[in-house]
C-alpha cells in the first residue's frame, strides 16, 4: 500500500491506539496497529485482546490500496518525532517504509491475516447519545466498579436502555453509583449489558476528542460504540449484575440538603486522621450543626464541623471517607441531599435527578 | 493443527472424541502425562475444533480411533487461522511467566517460580467472566498446573466447578497427585502416555536433522517417550557427557574399592551447574536450586540408564540396551555386579534424587553416591 497522511491527524489516532494496544504481552502482534485503506481513508485499528479500537482517518491520499501490521510503539514515536505536515507510508507485510522530507524509516511488519478481526458498527446504532452526556455517565459510575471480584458481573459497568433513557450502574458490593442520561435516538427494545471497566476507560479516554453523538449498538456478547470516527468494542461481562434497585433505600426519614464543595472539604478534612484500623469519619448530626470527627490510634484526632439544616433526633453514623469524596468529586451539582435512616441502614446521595450513590456505613462501635 | 495430528495416544484420544461425538463437553480436563508427548498440542487442537467457525463433519482417525462422527476444525477459516498464529482472542494460554505483564508491579518484579494466584486470577478467573467475543467458546490451558500453589488451586476451584456457559479449561501436569483432590475431582482425567521410542526417533531425525545418528537414537531410548526430553538431549549436549560418564563407570567398575570414587563428585557436579544453566537460559524465572537440580536429576538419569542396562542383561531381559553404543561399561559393571548390587546402585541413585529434594548438601550427597557406587561395583 502507499498513502499520504497528515501526520497530526495521524498522530491523535496513534496517541488513542497506543491506549488500547497491549503494553505487556508475550504476542508481538497485539503491539502492533493495523492500517488499512479504505474507499475515503485510511483505517487504524488496535486490540489487546479485551478491547478493540478503530479508526477512520481522513486526512489521507490512497495513492495504492493495501493492509500492513506494524509495531504501534516505533510508528507512534517516528510520527510524534517528525516535523513534517505530511508523511508517506508505504509497504507490504514484510516491512513498511516511512519517508519524510529529510527521514526515512523502515519497520519489519506482521502479516495482517493473523490480526484479531476489530469490529465495526453497522447499521443503525440501538442508542444515540450526546457526546457530553455520555461523558457524565461514565465520570459519575466508573469510579466505583469492583475489582477483579470472583463476582464476575460486578467488575463491569450496567448500561441499561429503559427507552429514551440510559443508565449507567456501578457497584463493588459496598456502594452503588447510578447515573441517568438521556438519549437523542433509541431504536428497539429496552436492553442491558454489563460492559468491562477497561473497555469504559478507552471509551472515556477518546469520548474528549469527538463531538456530537455517539451510537451504541447492544448485543449479546459485544458492546459497540461509535464516537465520530472511532469505534470501540468488547466483549461482554458474563453473568447478572445484582438487583441493585432493592438495595437502595425507599423509606429514609433523614433528609439533608448539603453543599457540595462544603461537604467534600470537610470530609477531606476530617480524613486526614485516619488510618488502616480506623478507615471511618463519624458524622454526628444535631440541631443545625453537623460534627465530622475521626481519630487514628496513637497518632491523634480531627474534628471539622459545619452548619446544616437539621432539626430532627440527633443522629451518628460513620463512612469511610474515600467511599463520600469518590463521589462528590463526580457530583457535578451545587448541592447533594443525603438521605438517612439510622446508623445500621445506607446512606443515599442525590446530585439533581441524575444521579444516585448508595453506601454502606461504617460500624462505628 | 488437527486433533488427529497427535499421534501414539490412543486412550486420550478416544475419551476428546467421544466427548466431541456426544456434543456433551466436560467444561474442565486434566491431561496428564510426561512432557513433549503431545499433550499441549491436543489441548490447543481442541480448542481448535470448540473456535472454529466452519467445522467440517468427520468419522474416526485411519484406522485407529473411534468410529463416531464428530466435527473437526476446518483449518481454513478466520477463526481456525488466529488459533494457529496464537492470537485468538478466545483462547488463553495461561503459564507461570505471564506474571511479568501483570498490571501489578510488584507481581512483575517476582521470580515466577510458581504458578501464583495473581497470575490465574488476573489472566484466567476474570478473563473467564467475559463473553467470548467471537461468539462461540472460550478455551484456557494451563500450562505446568502442577506448579499452581494451594492458594492458586483453591482460587480457582469456583471457576472449575461451574465456569461461565461456554468456557473451557484445559489444566496440564505431569501426574494426577500433584494436583489437590478439589482440583482433580473438578476434572475430567485424559491420561497420555509415553511416546514408542521409533516414533520419537523418527521425528527427531525430521526436526534435527544435522545431529548425530549416535546421539539420536541414545536420545530416543533414553528420553522414555518423551519428544521434549529427547530434544532436551540433543540440544543441550547431553549425548557427550554422557560418553565421558559411562568411561568413568567403565573406570569405577574396572578399579573397584580402591578408586578414589569421591572425586568424582566435583565434575559431577560441575557438569550438571553447566545443564542447569542452560536450563535456566531457557527458563530465566527457574530459581537457581531448581535449575541445578533439574541439571542433577538429567545426568542421574543418565547414569541410571546404564545401571537399568546391566540390571535388564543380568536378567536376561529381552530387551534392546539403551546404551546400546557402549556395551563395554554394562560388561564393566556385570563383571563385579550381580543383579542384587545393582538395584541397590539403583536405589542409591534414586536416594541421592530424593535427598537432594530435602536440601541435603550436594557436595556430601554425591560424594556419598560415587562411593556406593565404587564399593558395590
Amino acid at each position: 500500500m502507499q498513502v499520504i497522511v497528515n501526520r497530526a491527524a495521524l498522530m491523535e489516532v496513534l496517541n488513542a491506539a497506543s491506549g488500547v494496544v497491549a503494553s505487556r504481552t508475550t504476542k508481538d502482534i497485539l503491539k502492533c496497529v493495523r492500517l488499512t485503506t479504505v474507499d475515503n481513508g485510511m483505517l487504524v485499528s488496535a486490540t489487546d485482546l479485551e478491547v478493540a479500537l478503530r479508526v477512520h482517518v481522513h486526512q489521507v491520499e490512497v495513492k495504492k490500496p493495501g493492509d500492513i501490521l506494524i509495531a504501534a510503539d516505533k510508528l507512534g514515536s517516528i510520527v510524534r518525532e517528525s516535523t513534517d505536515e505530511t508523511l508517506t507510508l508505504e509497504g507490504d507485510t514484510q516491512s513498511c517504509h516511512i519517508r519524510g522530507q529529510d527521514s526515512h524509516f523502515e519497520i519489519y511488519g506482521q502479516d495482517p491475516r493473523e490480526f484479531p478481526p476489530v469490529p465495526e458498527l453497522e447499521g443503525t446504532p440501538d442508542l444515540e447519545i450526546e457526546v457530553e452526556n455520555l461523558k457524565t455517565l461514565i465520570d459519575r459510575t466508573l469510579f466505583a466498579v469492583a475489582k477483579e471480584n470472583t463476582r464476575y458481573a460486578i467488575n463491569g459497568v450496567l448500561w441499561e436502555k429503559k427507552g429514551k433513557k440510559l443508565a449507567l450502574v456501578a457497584t463493588d458490593g459496598r456502594r452503588l453509583a447510578r447515573s441517568v442520561g438521556s438519549a437523542e435516538q433509541s431504536v428497539g427494545e429496552d436492553n442491558s449489558m454489563i460492559v468491562p471497566a477497561k473497555t469504559v476507560q478507552v471509551i472515556q479516554k477518546v469520548l474528549p476528542n469527538t463531538e456530537g453523538t455517539v451510537g451504541i449498538r447492544f448485543s449479546s456478547n459485544l458492546v459497540i460504540v461509535r464516537a465520530g470516527d472511532y469505534v470501540i468494542s468488547s466483549a461482554l461481562v458474563e453473568g447478572r449484575f445484582p438487583q441493585y434497585e432493592e438495595v437502595i433505600p425507599k423509606d429514609c426519614d433523614h433528609k439533608i440538603e448539603l453543599s457540595t464543595e462544603e461537604f467534600l472539604s470537610a470530609v477531606r478534612r476530617a480524613s486526614l486522621l485516619t488510618n488502616e484500623q480506623s478507615k471511618a469519619v463519624r458524622l454526628a448530626f444535631g440541631k443545625e450543626k453537623l460534627v465530622l470527627s475521626s481519630r487514628a490510634p496513637e497518632q491523634g484526632e480531627a474534628t471539622v464541623s459545619m452548619r446544616v439544616e437539621y432539626n430532627e433526633e440527633p443522629l451518628e453514623i460513620g463512612f469511610n471517607p474515600v467511599f463520600l469524596t469518590d463521589a462528590l468529586r463526580v457530583a457535578g451539582t451545587p448541592t447533594v441531599t443525603m438521605e438517612l435512616k439510622e446508623a445500621s441502614q445506607p446512606g443515599v446521595f442525590r446530585a439533581g435527578a441524575g444521579f444516585l450513590y448508595v453506601v454502606m456505613p461504617v460500624n462505628l462501635s | 493443527m488437527r486433533i488427529s495430528d497427535v499421534q501414539h495416544q490412543p486412550r486420550a484420544h478416544r475419551i476428546i472424541w467421544r466427548a466431541l461425538a456426544s456434543r456433551r463437553m466436560p467444561h474442565a480436563y486434566l491431561f496428564t502425562g510426561p512432557e513433549g508427548v503431545g499433550r499441549e498440542m491436543l489441548a490447543v487442537s481442541l480448542a481448535q475444533v470448540l473456535l472454529c467457525a466452519s467445522p467440517v463433519k468427520r468419522t474416526g482417525l485411519e484406522g485407529q480411533g473411534p468410529e463416531e462422527e464428530i466435527s473437526d476444525a476446518c483449518g481454513e477459516c478466520q477463526d481456525c487461522r488466529l488459533v494457529e498464529a496464537g492470537t485468538h482472542p478466545d483462547l488463553f494460554l495461561i503459564y507461570r511467566q505471564l506474571g511479568k505483564q501483570h498490571p501489578d508491579p510488584l507481581v512483575r518484579k517476582r521470580l515466577a517460580t510458581q504458578l501464583g494466584v495473581d497470575v490465574v486470577r488476573h489472566f484466567l478467573i476474570a478473563q473467564a467472566g467475559h463473553h467470548p467475543s467471537r461468539g462461540r467458546a472460550k478455551v484456557f490451558i494451563v500450562r505446568e498446573a502442577e506448579r499452581m500453589n494451594d492458594e492458586a488451586q483453591n482460587a480457582l476451584l469456583k471457576t472449575l466447578e461451574e465456569p461461565p456457559p461456554d468456557t473451557f479449561i484445559i489444566l496440564l501436569a505431569p501426574s494426577l497427585d500433584r494436583m489437590l483432590p478439589t482440583t482433580r475431582s473438578r476434572c475430567q482425567h485424559v491420561p497420555f502416555q509415553a511416546l514408542p521410542v521409533e516414533f520419537v526417533h523418527e521425528r527427531l531425525r525430521a526436526l534435527r536433522p544435522d545431529a548425530d545418528p549416535a546421539a539420536m537414537s541414545y536420545a530416543a531410548r533414553h528420553s522414555g517417550g518423551s519428544l521434549g526430553q529427547a530434544l532436551q538431549v540433543i540440544d543441550d549436549g547431553i549425548y557427550a557427557m554422557k560418553r565421558t560418564w559411562g568411561g568413568r563407570l567403565a573406570e569405577l567398575a574396572a578399579a573397584g574399592p580402591a578408586f578414589a570414587a569421591h572425586a568424582l563428585a566435583g565434575p559431577f557436579e560441575a557438569d550438571a551447574r553447566a545443564l542447569a544453566k542452560l536450563i535456566a537460559e531457557r527458563d530465566p524465572d527457574i530459581s537457581d536450586t531448581d535449575a541445578t537440580r533439574g541439571g542433577i536429576r538429567i545426568l542421574l538419569g543418565v547414569l541410571a540408564d546404564f545401571y537399568v542396562d546391566a540390571l535388564r542383561k543380568a536378567g536376561g531381559a529381552d530387551l534392546p540396551p539403551i546404551n546400546a553404543d557402549q556395551p563395554e561399561v554394562i560388561a564393566a559393571l556385570l563383571r563385579r555386579n550381580n543383579a542384587d548390587s545393582i538395584s541397590a546402585a539403583l536405589r542409591a541413585i534414586q536416594n541421592t534424587e530424593s535427598n537432594l529434594a530435602r536440601n541435603a548438601n550436594i557436595q556430601l550427597t554425591l560424594e556419598g553416591l560415587f562411593i556406593h557406587l565404587g564399593h558395590s561395583a
